[in-house]
């Protein structure tokens, strides 16, 4: 009965996240076609032979291809999620704000499945009598990309092109990989290195359209890096020198720009939203970054020349995305937090004296008040409200305000500003009056 | 945030880091350059406690500065170097602390290095000016001398010990916080906090 529970859970937040952002029906169970009986009798026998053969292979590569299995067996819970889903973003595209919104989504479920499937008995046998526990999660993923990704590569390539091309970022990166292509490696940044020859320019397009090909994101990352070792290798043969970042990135982005690839672009974003998140921080998620980094580079390219920095915009959006990513890894101590609320009592005579209040999203600025009043023991609450204070602005918060909404909706701005929450008295306009009459600013009335 | 991440079982702790390298002359830090300089990692025995490095170099140059976020996104520690004969580099430095501080907060471990000290007759910045305001800014200060190889390994070693304090005060943090809000009642309840002074600066943190 427990696992049940577990489906249950997995099953509905899955429909949640699919229909948060779109109006259509969630996913519908849809029956195969009569063409579908003859390949389905057929399939006894394969099962058979390939029985036998996956007793030759390797555990990892018996448990990926168990998993896959399982995938298309829509009598399971695993394969309807898996192809109700499929058949979900094959039909409803259009449902995502952007290519990044879509791409995360992905990643969204690809990670959810991977968890339904840590805690699932569906898999037979299960996936510890075969793979070591260290290991389990890559062989997982890897299991996802061939569930999940393959099906689905066309669909997302059509979708992420489809958004550039309707945003104007298309037209708009032709033209300045275009103009970028004119350029010299000095122009670019490159200081004394010498580049890759056209003939090296020429193999490196070659790699990087094996890589459109590749579903997987880490198979895609590992052609990346042989980009990377090449150009490398190509700087440093020609010079017998050690280089750093300093003269890396500027490399790359001149062998980006020489490689005249638009679709790039897309194939960068999608490195970069669908790798696992656990390999941002090695050896491929640093070239990622910096393959990145040239192509935003490119894109703001006539922009920096005039200005010779990015434009705030571009800040911006490296600033959210670097918020979000980090937001995404810190969501379980997050959650551990969330409930709680930092308030401060701001007298004037004693200063300032901070207590934490469990306050829930859903408890309002009145409920947070009177809890106040009471643990600081304040004889007359009546006089007094809670404010949020930043560094230059002081606001009352509304009785039927919730509190802890505020917070969340502070924190996920791109740049959090430091914020208190400051319960204290509300400045009293009878003692004010006379104040402004002393100093004579009032306003005559006639 | 702080990835720092332990990984495995209580008993074979190994830490995961990722370390961003900012400023100028960063590039004189690791002087055994290996082959691809720009990501090297490094493998530390501390205390019987295993530790690997990321280290992530960045460009220094002005044209590249907006990207500095998707480098030190997500880094526990960032190691600023400055060269002591030049004090653009240091004011550099100083530009880099206001903002790492800003975007990633006070969970980074900061280390700024005085670099070149094989040249101390040429110079320019004070260790007094610097470790002061090191100080100041909650960061460490280390002076090295690449060219000799000096400074570089205690560097890293003192880094990795604050790094690995950092993350073991925050998965206690994340044990206690566990556990309280498991106890915890729906509606409103209050946790009692020290009785606090006064504090100098701006009042007491939200959050």
């Amino acid at each position: 009965p427990q696992r049940t529970n577990r489906n249950r859970d997995v099953g509905g937040s899955l429909q949640r996240h699919t229909g948060a952002n779109c109006d259509s029906a969630p996913p519908t169970l849809r029956l195969g076609g009569g063409s579908f009986i003859l390949p389905r009798a057929l399939k006894g026998r394969f099962r058979k032979v390939s029985g036998m053969l996956s007793s030759l292979m390797t555990p990892e590569r018996r448990a990926v291809k168990r998993i896959a299995e399982l995938s298309r067996d829509k009598s399971s819970y695993f394969g309807s999620l898996v192809q109700d889903y499929i058949s979900f973003v094959q039909e409803n595209r259009g449902c995502h704000t952007s290519g990044m919104d879509f791409l995360q989504t992905l990643r969204q479920f690809m990670t959810q499945m991977k968890a339904y499937l840590r805690q699932s008995s569906e898999l037979d046998p299960p996936i510890e009598s075969l793979i070591p526990e260290d290991q389990i999660d890559q062989v997982l993923e890897k299991a996802m990309h061939k569930c999940v990704l393959k099906p689905l590569k066309s669909v997302i390539e059509v979708a992420l092109h489809d958004f550039q091309v309707s945003s104007g970022a298309w037209q708009q990166l032709r033209e300045n990989l275009a103009l970028a292509k004119t350029k010299r490696p000095q122009e670019l940044g490159v200081d004394g290195a010498v580049p890759p020859d056209p003939v090296a320019i020429e193999k490196i397009r070659h790699k990087f359209l094996n890589m459109r090909k590749m579903y997987s994101p880490e198979k895609k990352v590992s052609l990346l890096l042989r980009v990377c070792k090449l150009i490398y290798t190509i700087m440093q043969d020609n010079s017998g020198r050690m280089y750093g970042a300093d003269d890396f990135l500027p490399m790359l982005t001149y062998v980006v720009a020489q490689c005249d690839m638009p679709q790039l672009d897309t194939e960068i974003q999608y490195m970069m939203e669908l790798l696992d998140p656990s390999l941002l921080q090695g050896e491929g998620g640093y070239y990622l970054t910096s393959a990145y980094g040239a192509m935003s580079l490119i894109k703001n390219f006539q922009e920096e020349q005039a200005a010779r920095v990015l434009s705030s915009e571009t800040r911006n959006t490296l600033h959210q995305w670097h918020r979000r990513r980090t937001a995404q890894r810190s969501v379980p101590s997050v959650d551990d937090f969330q409930n709680y609320l930092r308030v401060a009592l701001q007298e004037v005579d004693t200063g300032c004296t901070a207590k934490t209040l469990v306050v829930h999203p859903y408890t309002t600025t009145e409920e947070v008040c009177s809890l106040c009043a009471y643990k600081f023991k304040i004889p007359d609450p009546e006089n007094y409200a809670l404010f949020l204070v930043t560094e230059d602005t002081s606001q009352q918060l509304a009785p039927d305000t919730h509190p802890q909404r505020i917070k969340a909706e502070l924190h996920s701005r791109p740049r959090t500003q430091i914020f208190h929450f400051v319960y204290r008295k509300v400045p009293n306009l009878n003692l004010c009056i006379p104040a402004i009459m002393q100093n004579g600013n009032c306003l005559q009335v006639e | 945030m702080a990835a720092g991440g332990a990984g495995g079982n209580s008993g074979g702790k190994t830490y995961s880091f990722k370390v961003v390298l900012l400023g100028e002359g960063y590039k004189l830090i690791i002087p055994p350059l290996p082959l691809q300089a720009s990501f090297l990692t490094k493998k530390l025995n501390i205390t019987g406690k295993r530790v690997n490095l990321a280290i992530w170099d960045t460009a220094g140059q002005e044209r590249f500065h907006a990207l500095g976020p998707i480098y030190y996104r997500d880094s526990n520690g960032a190691i600023l170097v400055y060269d002591i004969t030049d004090e653009d580099s240091f004011q550099k430095v100083k530009n880099w602390v206001k903002e790492l501080r800003k975007m990633l907060g006070n969970e980074i471990c900061l280390c700024i290095v005085g670099n070149k000290i094989d040249l101390d007759k040429d110079r320019h910045v004070s260790v007094e000016e610097a470790e002061s305001y090191a100080e100041s800014v909650g960061a460490k200060h280390y002076h090295t001398s690449a060219k000799l190889n000096k400074g570089i390994e205690e560097l890293f070693l003192d880094l990795c010990k604050r790094m690995m304090e950092t993350a073991q005060a925050e998965e206690r943090l994340k044990g206690n916080g566990a556990s309280q809000s498991a106890s915890s009642r729906r509606g409103v309840q209050i946790v009692d906090d020290e009785p606090q002074a006064t504090p100098a600066g701006g009042c007491c943190s939200s959050g």
